[in-house]
């Protein structure tokens, strides 16, 4: 006796929860309209009877598969669940699933290798994020194979229908701004990953800051950055080593986890945040509020860009279009422990004195 | 190839049949390729895939479906608070599913919901995966695996703290790396080492407290309700308990406060920095996870480093060898191996030996 011949079929659990088959098929797709109770004896019956739904009547519905890759680079990928927490909101509501697409943005094989896995998992369409969204190969792959997608933080103002954008660059001049208000002339700048272009976009917004409130930039305070933790520890080594009158008395990282590393290299020195150093960061990551004193950074909408950017691929897939010309979140400043007003050198270096002039006693 | 030409092209979307024709070889072979099979010689995959890639050839789903093929996807459920944890579990598991040509299908819900176990299986169903990895807190409830074990469906558990049904779990020594911390502490000088637990409802914090307690009574310590505190995981709370442990009288006070996880002791440490309680000359602080803030705090966190990558990788191997075995349950008489992923003590600087606490 093989189980086929007796296996259960949606017909029988329609008789048998006394409900039509469009109902059961609302419930196994998961439809919104039917009633709770009336879910849960379908649900109970199909339990009971043990029914599968034939995935194949299912797809012949259709030709798609309700699924949607998201690509990603290997090295950002908290990143990417920050972005696939947006999506997977989107989706759900309406019933497609997330294909994890990560890769290696650096590789040789880098299309081949994502053509591949994209046909394979049948993805009806991809959001690619950044760095991966600046690749032109990578783009012009899609276009080729008529994949349908949608960019998040693309370098390029162009192709606006299909690209999330956020505005890094006027969020670090008005940061820069805040800066300058505290009484921060010298204020050192770490820069992100060379190879994040939208993250340069952060420099020029803190170049910005500087000329509107007319400080000259001093190109001695900024450093190439890598967007890692030991970089902005790296870096806030070389700044904060400089004679203190060449020191910087604030320090902007393009992102959270460098600043952090700054954040350290000032405990290890001795050196009071935000008494004696501000620091900013960029992101509001997790780590942001989790680090002493409390980061204050610059808040970037990556769940809000995710669930635009699904919602905007959903629309291509259902072949409708808007008429928004462009789609930019906003980011926005958020002030906590870490930046106060510039130090008092005077002051600092009579509390130096009185500090030393205790240790000396405490030691004798 | 009746219609040719741009317009054709364009209406008609090409088929099987027009990619084997073009790269001159059977549909079987085009089909081989498509399934990753391994009988297809490198040379022919990539002529074949060269035509694909030329025809913008999409395999249709639903003929592949009818065919009876695997769908090539295995199904990752995940806890929304847990969403760390996955990440971590998804890059441990890609190099061995990727070698194998199968890709990972994520769906966030909420653990804790009433019909969650209705979710899941209708996840299983209509994505249609090959099998499930289960993460914690979803791999410690047997209401989840019950289901997926009715649907036969293969599955494999991570870090679930019951012992049983050694070929589909991977576990690791969350309660005994737990005890080695206290002992740690304790052959550091410490006498009194306050604990910080986590939520009540979570399995994996029992485990650890457990651990806190094994370990007291391996030191010979004796247990002191008062520098013990319930948080829930996260920075706010690990801050206020940390605070409740450090304002008590100071000989009565902590020296040193193992957290349940690293978030809270994260929180435990910016309790002391605001109190002024150097970290670790007064105070020693350890956490438990080894996620990256653990070592992007100032003082870097001593904790237990789960090995979370390894236990996926070893938990991707087992899912692959049951679907292999041809989607079969592994059969209860067989004897399996038991699989444990050591947990391992990592040693920074927010612990160190205890100072005497100087006599007012």
């Amino acid at each position: 006796m093989t189980q086929d011949t007796t296996r259960a079929t949606i017909h029988d659990v329609a008789a048998q929860a006394r409900v039509s088959i469009k109902t059961v098929s609302r419930v196994i797709n998961n439809v919104k309209t039917v009633k709770p109770h009336t879910r849960e004896r379908v649900m109970r019956v199909i339990r009971k009877l043990d029914y599968h739904p034939n995935p194949s009547a299912r797809s012949l519905g259709g030709s798609r598969s309700y699924l949607i890759g998201l690509l990603y680079d290997y090295s950002c990928d908290h990143y990417a669940t920050t972005v696939l927490a947006g999506v997977l909101e989107t989706c759900r509501a309406a019933h497609y699933q997330v294909v994890m697409h990560p890769c290696d943005y650096q590789s040789s094989k880098l299309v081949d290798d994502l053509g591949r896995s994209v046909r394979q998992s049948r993805a009806d369409g991809v959001i690619i994020t950044p760095p991966l969204s600046d690749l032109n190969p990578v783009i012009a792959l899609f276009e080729e194979q008529r994949v349908p997608f949608v960019r998040i933080a693309p370098a390029e103002r162009s192709d606006v229908q299909r690209s999330v954008f956020t505005n890094d660059r006027e969020s670090c001049a008005r940061m820069t701004e805040q800066l300058v208000a505290l009484g921060h002339r010298r204020i050192g700048f770490i820069q992100g990953h060379i190879d994040h272009i939208a993250v340069a976009d952060r420099f020029r917004g803190y170049v910005d800051g500087l000329r509107a409130c007319g400080v000259t930039l001093d190109k001695k305070l900024v450093l190439q950055g890598d967007n890692s933790y030991l970089c902005g520890v790296r870096s806030a080594r070389k700044l904060l080593q400089l004679p203190e009158s060449k020191r910087p008395t604030a320090i902007f990282a393009a992102n959270d986890e460098m600043a952090a590393g700054v954040l350290a290299v000032a405990h290890e020195m001795g050196l009071a945040v935000p008494e004696e150093l501000s620091v900013a960061g960029f992101d509001d990551m997790p780590l942001a509020s989790k680090v002493w004193p409390a980061l204050t950074t610059i808040r970037q909408p990556i769940p809000a860009m995710a669930a635009r950017a699904a919602e905007l691929l959903l629309m291509q897939l259902r072949g409708e279009s808007d008429d928004e010309s462009e789609h930019v979140l906003e980011s926005s400043l958020t002030f906590r422990q870490s930046t106060g007003p510039a130090p008092n050198r005077p002051r600092v270096i009579a509390d130096r004195a009185r500090r030393a002039k205790a240790d000396a006693t405490a030691t004798s | 190839m009746s219609i040719g030409g741009d317009i054709g092209q364009r209406l008609q979307r090409p088929t099987i049949s027009t990619v084997a024709a073009q790269a001159r070889v059977s549909i079987k072979t085009v089909s081989r390729v498509l399934n990753n099979s391994t009988s297809v010689t490198a040379q022919t995959r990539e002529h074949v895939m060269e035509v694909m890639r030329k025809l913008s050839y999409r395999p249709s789903p639903t003929a592949r479906s009818l065919a009876g093929h695997p769908s090539l996807l295995i199904g990752m459920p995940f806890d929304s608070s847990a969403v760390r944890y996955v990440t971590e579990v998804q890059m441990g598991t890609l190099p061995t599913l990727r070698a194998a040509n199968y890709q990972v299908v994520m769906h966030a819900c909420d653990a804790y919901a009433p019909d969650i176990v209705d979710e899941i299986v209708m996840f299983v169903q209509r994505v249609r995966v090959d099998g499930i990895i289960l993460a914690p807190p979803l791999s410690h409830m047997e209401t989840i695996v019950e289901a997926l074990s009715a649907q036969s469906v293969p599955f494999v558990k991570i870090a679930s703290p019951h012992r049983t049904d050694f070929a589909r779990n991977v576990f690791t020594n969350e309660r005994e790396a737990c005890a080695a911390m206290v002992s740690y502490l304790a052959g550091n000088g410490h006498a009194r080492i306050g604990f910080v637990a986590g939520p009540i409802s979570c399995t994996a914090s029992e485990q650890r407290y457990l651990g806190y307690l094994d370990g007291l009574k391996q030191a010979d310590l004796p247990l002191f309700p008062a520098l013990v505190r319930r948080g829930a995981n996260t920075v706010e709370s690990g801050m206020a308990c940390g605070r409740e442990l450090l304002t008590q009288r100071r000989d009565q006070r902590p020296t040193a406060v193992l957290a349940s996880n690293d978030e809270m002791a994260a929180g435990v440490v910016c309790a002391a920095h605001d109190l002024q309680i150097h970290v670790p000359g007064e105070l020693s602080v350890a956490g438990f996870e080894d996620s990256p803030i653990a070592s992007q705090i100032w003082p870097r966190l001593t904790t237990i480093r789960q090995p979370i990558r390894m236990m996926a990788e070893r938990a991707a191997a087992l899912l692959m060898e049951q679907l292999r075995a041809g989607q079969q349950a592994p059969s209860p008489g067989r004897e399996a191996a038991l699989h444990v992923i050591e947990s391992s003590l990592i040693v920074r600087q927010s612990t160190a030996r205890v100072t005497q606490v100087r006599a007012a």
